[in-house]
């Protein structure tokens, strides 16, 4: 049986993966700390290493139990403001501020991060770098906002927020975005994270060969995959950047998208066909 | 077949997509269009290729003869031919059952160009006795990330009938055997004539042979007086095993299967009987099989048993009630009936006294806690199952011996003890024709 657990060496492979998303949590955290809760975001980055070393039984429930003692907090807290309580517990209540906030927000990023660089599966590598970056960009994003509009950190991330769910319903609406946030701000550290991109990339297509060079693998058709996979990929880009100017990247990517996931499940039904000679 | 991890990371790379589109940060969306068209090319390719090349292949199985012998192992052949022109890298390996082990080159990977041949030699070892299948022979070929199957089935079968091991028909045979037999055995019978055991001391009287004379007892009351020993008579009793052969013999996992542990028994229980001159015959039987061998005093019939049982596997439903009146048909009425079942077919017992003929039956009860796997995973099952099952089994046990029917509970390693024990009891209770 082919063994399809990462082994340790996929693991080293994960931090490039997830280059992209440490560059921009160490931007984010050199930027954010004055912000942040540090003792409750020490406790939400200990979360993925108290999962490494308890026994597998428990694994499963660390972040619901965790999830758990934060609301219990918060209520602990809410309830020593309105008086049921006695204010001697406030060391164990979470205020609802925003050093909680920021906190949690980076926490989710990082807890994000962390899993995906120890996971073994490339779909969840893959997915969880997703989730990463996209928290993370948004952080990049509103610290800008702050600098530039001198709103508060809270307000410029609500910003962002309102920024990104108005371009994607002018998306749907009006078949165009209108307010990309990051379309719209430039990034400071912009060629670090091109440079983390161009490493993570390459560390996906490493971590999918060397999982490849098992038994029985074809390396000449992963070399095949590889090369038509970044023509396409640059073409496809080139492609939306081209349609954006008349507002038809959205339905130029979900036309991309779609052909592909047909023609993935045309030529996949069309194999079912027994030789005949 | 894309696999689930595969829709699962073109789900992911799709939602990266847009994800990077709604954020709108060129490298991000770049990035994200490598990385969803390296996976969807993946896929596309395989289709294309090696998932429709799959279907260009053959194969046979073969050997030289269909027969072979319990424990014994045997070389088999796997020739697998790609039709198509494209070269193919895939995956195969034999379907069988799993009473055979099996060495050498059953599964692999292999690369076939177009056109060519690749033949693969591995062994057999068979645990169990019985007729069994060697096939199809599985191929499947996957793409190079490991994210899509396509799996074919090439239907090449060949049959492989197993008979019992040399060792199990020897032991049986062996003149050592048949001496414990002969010796320690119980051969009771109140009749004097010709055989082996001393029955009494009688005053000599013309016309007897002289080998009969007690010497030692000459002149032991007058001093002339002469006495002949009398020696006790074998009478001949047949013996029929009466084998259920339904599916709930087939309990049992790898080389441990009821009906083998029952054939390899019986098998020397046959040869240990037939040693002491009685017949021996057979009805294995089920409601798909009916195979009755009339007893034999040579072993002829035993012979006919082993290759009849090699050729046959335990399928559907047994009745004792069937069996006791097929026994009733074809048997004379003195004889001794062994039946041996797994009693797993919920049937109605009370009225098995009204079926039996005259003869002498004793009924076997398996307990299948014996053949339930034996491993650290299964300790807490055996350990639930072990009174559960020994009380159903005895519950049996009490329903046939209130019906008229002798019997007792039996497991894996007791067989053979208690089937002498009720062969040397119905011997020391014949009282003939």
């Amino acid at each position: 049986m082919i063994d399809r657990t990462g082994p340790e060496i996929y693991r080293v492979m994960n931090i490039g993966i997830f280059a992209p998303s440490l560059v921009m949590f160490y931007y984010v955290i050199t930027n954010v700390y004055p912000f942040m809760n540090i003792p409750f975001f020490v406790f939400l980055a200990a979360l993925p290493f108290l999962r490494i070393f308890l026994p597998s039984k428990y694994k499963p429930v660390v972040y619901v139990v965790a999830l758990l003692l934060i609301l219990l907090s918060i209520l602990l807290s809410l309830s020593i403001q309105i008086g049921y309580v006695s204010s001697r517990y406030s060391f164990a209540a979470l205020k609802p501020d925003l050093g909680l906030f920021v906190s949690g927000i980076t926490g989710l990023g990082f807890i994000t991060m962390l899993e995906g660089i120890i996971s073994g599966k490339i779909y969840a590598n893959i997915t969880l770098l997703a989730f990463s970056v996209l928290t993370f960009l948004d952080m990049i994003a509103a610290i800008i906002v702050f600098r530039e509009t001198g709103y508060s950190f809270a307000t410029s991330y609500f910003y962002v927020e309102m920024m990104e769910y108005y371009a994607l319903y002018s998306l749907i609406v009006y078949g165009y975005e209108s307010t990309l946030p990051l379309a719209t701000f430039t990034v400071p550290i912009w060629q670090f994270i091109l440079a983390s991109f161009i490493v993570s990339i390459i560390s996906i297509f490493l971590s999918i060969f060397m999982r490849a060079r098992k038994e029985g693998s074809r390396i000449d058709a992963l070399s095949y995959v590889i090369f038509y996979g970044s023509i396409l990929g640059v073409g496809g880009f080139y492609l939306v950047v081209t349609l954006q100017r008349f507002s038809l990247q959205f339905l130029a990517i979900a036309a991309i998208v779609v052909s592909m996931v047909i023609a993935i499940e045309k030529t996949g039904k069309n194999s079912r066909k027994p030789y005949k000679s | 077949m894309i696999r689930k991890t595969g829709y699962l990371i073109l789900s992911a790379a799709i939602y990266n997509l847009f994800e990077s589109i709604i954020i709108g940060y060129d490298y991000y969306i770049v990035f994200s269009f490598v990385v969803f068209f390296i996976f969807a090319s993946d896929f596309l390719i395989f289709n294309v290729t090696d998932s429709r090349n799959v279907y260009n292949l053959e194969a046979t199985v073969t050997t030289k003869s269909d027969s072979m012998r319990k424990y014994g192992k045997k070389d088999l052949f796997i020739s697998i031919t790609n039709r198509g022109s494209r070269r193919i890298t895939f995956h195969y390996y034999v379907v069988t059952s799993d009473v055979f082990k099996l060495g050498g080159d059953y599964q692999g990977f292999l690369t076939v160009g177009g056109g060519e041949t690749s033949v693969k030699k591995f062994s057999i070892t068979a645990e169990t006795i019985g007729k069994y299948e060697i096939g199809p022979l599985s191929v499947y070929a996957e793409d190079p990330m490991h994210l899509a199957i396509e799996k074919v089935d090439i239907n090449t079968r060949l049959e492989i009938k197993v008979s019992p091991s040399v060792e199990e028909s020897l032991s049986g045979r062996s003149e050592r055997a048949s001496n414990v037999l002969f010796y320690n055995g119980v051969h009771y019978n109140k009749r004097a004539g010709e055989g082996y055991d001393f029955y009494l001391l009688r005053p000599y009287a013309p016309g007897d042979e002289i080998r009969y004379v007690a010497w030692s007892r000459l002149g032991y009351q007058n001093g002339d007086d002469i006495y002949v020993k009398q020696m006790e008579e074998e009478r001949i009793i047949d013996t029929v095993f009466v084998i259920d052969f339904g599916s709930g013999m087939n309990q049992g996992n790898g080389g441990i299967r009821i009906y083998d542990r029952v054939i390899s028994n019986v098998i020397n229980m046959s040869y240990r009987i037939r040693r002491n001159q009685d017949g021996v015959g057979f009805l294995i039987m089920s409601d798909e099989t009916k195979i009755f061998i009339r007893p034999e005093r040579n072993s002829t019939g035993i012979d006919r048993f082993q290759k009849s049982v090699s050729e046959i596997r335990p399928s559907g439903t047994f009745s004792v009630t069937d069996a006791l009146r097929e026994v009733g048909k074809k048997l004379r009425k003195n004889a001794i009936v062994f039946i041996i079942s797994s009693f797993a077919y919920g049937e109605d017992l009370s009225r098995l006294y009204d079926e039996k003929r005259g003869q002498r039956v004793y009924a076997f009860v398996i307990n299948p806690f014996d053949y339930i796997v034996k491993d650290a995973i299964n300790e807490d099952l055996r350990r639930s199952l072990f009174l559960k099952q020994y009380r159903i089994s005895r519950a049996i046990s009490d329903v046939l011996n209130s019906e008229g029917i002798k019997s007792v509970v039996v497991g894996n390693h007791d067989m053979l003890q208690k089937l002498m024990i009720s062969y040397n009891y119905a011997k020391m209770t014949n009282q003939g024709e």
